[in-house]
């Protein structure tokens, strides 16, 4: 226990001018995730200003995983395609895989990208309205630990260095060091960023889902899509134990046997094709 | 030259192209982690090379450390260095070896029979893609 050390911390994330931040363009397209009157133009011009968030925007739209058998060649093209929402979430899903990248965690960047693919099957499975956003939730979800890490090494270092001594859940470690979690500063970077409160409450909450005050659904999705990427072992972020499951976010996503082990099938196939977007 | 060349292909040839290139130097990269010196494994891979105090390589990349070339490293002074990380790791493992470290990843968590039916269920997935059939349960289970 080090109260010292949680003051500390908060007091450093309080001052949200040393949160990390986004471009400017990924802000503006995270802030319109789920807003209606947008239009597909607006957002298709944003995106095509910057010619190397398009050129990997469009290399993800052509991965197998969307499957369209013609190239897909322009961003607006995409929009048309593939939709709003995937676009903007392919363009998140660029510029987080930059900022993991950068920071040298690539395992986390696997593990984020499995937790976003399970957690489209089980939005798809449970027919929740927009699995493109539990997808951007998914590969969001622990952006905290980027914080934590990238902005405050030292920090970082001293949760490792408890966690390698005595192989505990990196959460458990950072909770007793700073009495908070890298959910909590997920959470505060989604406020920080203006993301919508279905993408801030799955990263906040993705490990006590039932917290979750509006996006309940989403959060539940996003907490058993994480136990089951680590039960795979797609990536690693960090430490390899299966985070406990919350009775109440499994009865939420509702899967009965048959479809857990079509979910599994699913997501393993679909991991294969993560090299794809790297 | 290149900017010449793109400038008279159409324009989505020239962001595909781009994104060729951008995949192309992604994949040379190496997926890698910084170790300790004193945290080196008889095994690991070099994945950047590791010079002397005048910048010469003493070791290349892609060279397999044994225990010599450890002990060898850790005179050189270094506080730590690039490996080769397992992003790959389950390649060339054994269905008991990938079984094993599944139970291991649930170990703190098998009080939960919702779990345990999840252990069960990618354990019943690894043994049918390595060609045994999944409906076998564990005596343990």
């Amino acid at each position: 226990m080090s109260p010292a050390g949680a003051t500390d911390l908060r007091h450093r994330i309080d001052r949200l001018g040393e949160l990390p931040t986004l471009p400017h363009v990924v802000q503006k397209l995270a802030s319109t995730i789920g807003r209606q009157n947008v239009s597909a133009a607006e957002i298709g011009t944003l995106i095509e200003r910057d010619q190397v968030l398009s050129a990997k925007v469009l290399r993800l739209a052509n991965s197998p995983f969307y499957g369209f058998p013609a190239r897909i060649a322009s961003v607006s093209h995409a929009v048309v395609l593939l939709g709003l929402n995937v676009v903007k979430g392919l363009t998140l899903c660029a510029t987080a895989f930059d900022i993991m990248k950068d920071a040298g965690m690539e395992q986390l960047w696997r593990h984020s990208l499995g937790v976003a693919i399970t957690a489209q099957i089980l939005g798809v499975r449970v027919s929740i309205k927009n699995p493109e956003e539990v997808f951007v939730a998914g590969l969001l979800h622990d952006i905290g630990k980027v914080a934590l890490y990238v902005k405050w090494p030292d920090i970082g270092e001293r949760i490792q260095t408890v966690q390698k001594t005595g192989d505990r859940a990196f959460m458990d470690v950072e909770h007793d060091l700073f009495e908070l979690t890298h959910a909590d500063v997920g959470g505060w970077l989604a406020d920080a960023w203006h993301l919508p409160i279905t993408l801030r409450e799955p990263i906040q909450y993705h490990h006590k889902p039932a917290a979750a005050q509006e996006a309940m659904l989403q959060t539940a999705i996003v907490h058993v899509a994480d136990i089951l990427v680590k039960g795979l072992a797609c990536g690693n972020p960090g430490d390899n134990l299966v985070p406990p499951l919350s009775r109440q976010a499994w009865d939420l996503v509702g899967l009965d046997e048959a479809a857990l082990a079509a979910c599994i099938a699913k997501a393993s196939d679909e991991f294969a094709t993560i090299d794809h977007y790297l | 030259m290149r900017e010449m060349q793109e400038a008279a292909m159409p324009s989505y040839l020239v962001i595909w192209r781009r994104g060729q290139q951008l995949q192309l130097s992604q994949k040379e990269q190496v997926s890698m982690k910084q170790v300790l010196i004193d945290g080196l494994l008889p095994g690991m891979v070099l994945a950047k090379p590791v010079t002397n105090a005048a910048g010469l390589p003493v070791v290349t990349a892609g060279v397999k450390l044994d225990r010599s070339m450890i002990d060898r490293l850790q005179q050189l002074g270094l506080p730590a260095v690039y490996v080769e990380s397992d992003a790959e790791e389950t390649a060339g493992k054994t269905l008991a070896e990938l079984e094993a470290e599944l139970e291991h990843r649930f170990r703190n968590v098998l009080q939960d029979p919702v779990q345990v039916l999840i252990l069960r269920h990618i354990r019943d997935y690894l043994r049918a893609t390595h060609g045994v059939q999944g409906q076998e349960r564990s005596a343990s289970l």
